[in-house]
């Protein structure tokens, strides 16, 4: 019995010791963590994203800001964000700030990649995608995967609709 | 916490100031997230297509090019740069809009009769584009990888262009739409869309109090079975007018009016 208490109190001491030095290196991490949280990089998504005086939407606009400029985040007030850009402050909207990097546009529709048709044969994408659209994409014993029917044309000719983002900003600004 | 200690261990071990350590950190963060981008628009384009095999493409090349513009007008300031969004429009009575990851959005004929100006439009689009930008249908297919990373996920999971990977890839389109047409994302999803779409109107100039206006004329429908679909995989309106207003009065954006474009929208729907 008294083995086994002291078993239990040296069981003890070490959870002490462990809680101790998670509190002493964590304590400090926390708060570098608060410091890093409070100034952060951000990236302006939009094209012409308005930089204004103040946060509100009637506020004077400073300048705008073009898509990737890194901007410094300085404080939030409920939807918008005080921003740091070179010479200038202003408030932002928060959706306008991404906080990674601002990527290249991506696109799937000039891959071309082999796969096997429900006629047996290793197709190319564009004709997968005929092919598929009215047959259905089936495995290796021929039986149909999906039970849902797809249209595969029909988002072809969505994807072929040409779209300007310039104009389309444009477009929206306009106002009766 | 953990980030607080792995900012700490490396400005020990490497003396570079806190701007460029950050400036690192989100590069590498980002090569990862450009790398699942690509499998996020494939995941997506297979659930665009499974929802172009249920409701039939609406052609009319003038209405389609007025959808997208507007969508395209939003997305370009308040989308994800890296996707190109596209917009169009089913040719159904029922009255619902979509969204498949990777940038498909789709809006029925049946909405469109329903809306009375632009903004309600821009309002639903902008709903659509949110649930894009979260990654809602990713997340709530827990398309996880080991780095916890939602894209890179995907192209863990449908990494190659073999045939079992494609067979992966159609089963999860099959979830997906199960999802958008039985199943609903989370209410918790489907308020973040709405609160978001919100600050997308204000942002881009429209009337915000339009969007309400719009949820609101749903009612009836919903109540006479025309939008089947909606009232199956969304929150009831009450629900979302509630939450809504809460979050307009805690920003205090009651005193927001914008441009609501009801001659326009009028102009290109005039025939539909």
């Amino acid at each position: 019995m008294l083995l086994l208490s002291r078993f239990d109190s040296k069981l003890l001491r070490k959870k002490y010791y462990i809680y101790f030095t998670a509190v002493i290196v964590l304590l400090p991490c926390t708060f570098t963590a608060a410091l890093f949280a409070k100034e952060m990089t951000g990236y302006i998504k939009g094209l012409g994203s308005p930089l204004r005086e103040q946060p509100k939407i009637s506020s004077k606009v400073l300048t705008k800001l073009s898509r990737g400029t890194e901007v410094l985040s300085k404080e939030t007030k409920g939807l918008w964000q005080k921003v740091e850009v070179g010479e200038n402050q202003g408030w932002v909207m928060r959706g306008q700030i991404s906080d990674v990097p601002v990527g290249v546009k991506k696109s799937i529709l000039s891959q071309k990649i082999r796969l096997q048709s429900s006629s047996g044969k290793r197709v190319r994408l564009r004709t997968f995608t005929a092919v598929v659209g009215v047959r259905g994409l089936v495995d290796k014993k021929g039986q149909k995967i999906s039970p849902y029917k797809t249209d595969y044309l029909a988002l072809e000719w969505l994807e072929k609709q040409p779209t300007d983002e310039e104009n389309s900003v444009q477009f929206v600004t306009f106002s009766e | 916490m953990l980030l607080g200690f792995c900012t700490v261990a490396f400005s020990f071990t490497f003396p570079v100031n806190a701007h460029e350590f950050r400036l690192r950190a989100n590069h590498i963060f980002w090569k990862n997230q450009e790398a699942g981008t690509e499998k996020e628009i494939d995941f997506g384009r297979g659930v665009a297509a499974k929802i172009l095999g249920k409701y039939p493409i609406f052609k009319d090349q003038e209405k389609v090019n007025y959808v997208s513009q507007i969508g395209t007008g939003i997305s370009a300031q308040l989308g994800r740069p890296e996707l190109r969004y596209y917009f169009g429009i089913l040719d159904t009575e029922d009255i619902n809009a979509y969204a498949a990851p990777g940038g498909y959005i789709f809006v029925t004929t049946g909405a469109l009769k329903l809306m009375r100006n632009e903004a309600q439009l821009a309002g639903v689009l902008a709903h659509e584009l949110a649930h894009i930008d979260q990654k809602h249908i990713v997340k709530q297919l827990n398309l996880q990888s080991s780095d916890r990373s939602l894209t890179s996920g995907i192209a863990q999971i449908l990494g190659g262009a073999t045939l079992s990977a494609k067979i992966a890839l159609e089963r999860l389109n099959d979830l997906a739409f199960k999802m958008l047409m039985e199943e609903g994302l989370s209410k918790k999803d489907e308020a973040d869309a709405d609160q978001k779409a919100l600050e997308m109107l204000i942002s881009t100039g429209y009337d915000p109090q339009s969007y309400l206006d719009y949820l609101l004329s749903l009612k009836p429908h919903l109540e006479q079975g025309q939008a089947k679909v909606l009232s199956k995989t969304h929150p009831t309106i009450d629900t979302r007018i509630k939450i809504l207003s809460e979050f307009i009065s805690r920003h205090e954006l009651d005193s927001i009016h914008g441009k609501k474009n009801e001659k326009r929208f009028k102009q290109f729907m005039a025939s539909l």
